[in-house]
């Protein structure tokens, strides 16, 4: 019962407070998967409170050494800077800008973001990112 | 009365018709306006000059994310096999779908690959191969060979990377064509 009350809570609070943060009107789907995050991160962690624009940025910026390959990888590797176009670093495919200022159809299907965060995360951190880490990474996004 | 209105309505789907034509068939293009009459010339001898350029929205869109949507017609069948049945380690890269998407694309793959393609590049490539099912589109020894001119360093240069990245140098790549003249190597 107390939980069902702290989901409708969070329900109708985070249109509330996300869009504080938010330079670009956040999509009805990033909305839907941030309210999704917020309630995986407080079950990572009972303290959880927040998502931070700064630490969406850090994240995206931190080089990890990747184990076999012996190299820096980052979210930038690719991405490079966000309101502008990338380019893989493999193919050398030019990459649309990630950020939703620069890029309308950014964030607009579930299971585009959930594909590309287990994929990047897996490529650049060895691992699949927390729920903390995919919520400040989209809110980093939206603030751009 | 009647006979006008209908009149009116004829020459109006006609007009859209014609206005939409060029949508229809270029509806992908991103570059490149000159060789609108290639397409004219295609079908020469019985075999057409280009690849059918990959128009499956699916395939365009999980296989054209990491890198140039390839035409089916540049590999056999058994290649696009092997590479469709090793989707989750992919030249070292997670590229694996869900079993409804892999089976749309392998559907597509199969269906025009180079066996299947009456393109003059998947006859050439056929008859290079002697059997042998790379999964490589660049270890095709026409590949090679058609590529021969171009050094290391060239490829190298930030804009290029690697083979894979046919549209870097073929600017109209998407539309299978990969003639000499339109091709224009970045810096
Ligand atoms: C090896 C290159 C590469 C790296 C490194 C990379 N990405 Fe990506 N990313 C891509 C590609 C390719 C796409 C899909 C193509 C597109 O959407 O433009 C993508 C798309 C995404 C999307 C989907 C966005 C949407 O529109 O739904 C998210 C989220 C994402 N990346 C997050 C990350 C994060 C977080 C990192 C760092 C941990 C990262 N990426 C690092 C290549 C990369
Ligand atoms: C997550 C990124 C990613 C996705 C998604 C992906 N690929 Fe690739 N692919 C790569 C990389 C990286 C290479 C190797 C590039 C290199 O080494 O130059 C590659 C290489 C290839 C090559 C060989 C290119 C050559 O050098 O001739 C083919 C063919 C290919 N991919 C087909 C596919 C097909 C078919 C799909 C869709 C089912 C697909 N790829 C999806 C990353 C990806
Ligand atoms: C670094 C630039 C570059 C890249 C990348 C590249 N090509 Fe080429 N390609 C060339 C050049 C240069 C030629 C030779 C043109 C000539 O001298 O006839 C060529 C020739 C060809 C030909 C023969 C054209 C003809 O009319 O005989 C084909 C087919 C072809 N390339 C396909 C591809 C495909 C498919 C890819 C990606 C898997 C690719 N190329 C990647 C530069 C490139």
């Amino acid at each position: 019962m107390k939980h069902c009350l702290i989901l409708i809570a969070l329900f109708f609070l985070t249109p509330l407070v996300i869009p504080l943060f938010a330079k670009t009107k956040l999509t009805p789907v990033a909305m839907a998967y941030l309210n999704n995050l917020k309630v995986e991160a407080k079950k990572e962690d009972p303290s959880f409170q927040y998502f931070s624009v700064q630490k969406g940025q850090d994240l995206f910026q931190k080089e990890f050494m990747h184990s076999r390959k012996k190299k820096n990888r980052s979210c930038q590797t690719c991405h490079k800077k966000p309101t502008s176009t990338g380019r893989h670093e493999r193919t050398g495919k030019v990459i649309q800008p990630l950020a939703p200022s620069a890029n309308r159809k950014r964030f607009v299907k579930k299971s585009k973001i959930n594909k590309w965060f287990k994929r990047n995360c897996k490529w650049v951190l060895e691992r699949e990112c927390t729920a903390k880490e995919k919520g400040d990474f989209l809110i980093w996004a939206f603030s751009l | 009365m009647k006979k006008s209105l209908s009149k009116t309505l004829l020459l109006a789907l006609s007009l859209s018709l014609i206005l939409l034509l060029p949508f229809i068939a270029f509806s992908d293009s991103d570059d490149d306006e000159g060789e609108d009459h290639e397409w004219h010339s295609n079908l020469r001898h019985g075999y057409s000059k280009h690849l059918s350029p990959a128009v499956d929205p699916l395939y365009q869109q999980e296989c054209g994310a990491c890198h140039f949507a390839y035409q089916a017609g540049l590999l056999p069948k058994a290649s696009w096999e092997k590479i469709m049945d090793g989707l989750d380690q992919h030249f070292e890269e997670d590229a694996s779908l869900s079993s409804e998407h892999a089976s749309a694309i392998q559907e597509y793959l199969y269906a025009n690959s180079a066996e299947n393609s009456s393109a003059r590049f998947s006859k050439r490539i056929l008859r290079s191969l002697e059997g042998a099912t790379p999964l490589r589109i660049s270890d095709i020894p026409f590949f090679k060979h058609e590529h021969r001119e171009v050094g290391t360093r060239v490829l190298a240069r930030k804009s290029i990377r690697s083979w894979a990245n046919c549209s870097a140098c073929h600017t109209t790549a998407k539309r299978g064509i990969y003639d000499e003249k339109y091709i224009q190597i970045p810096r």
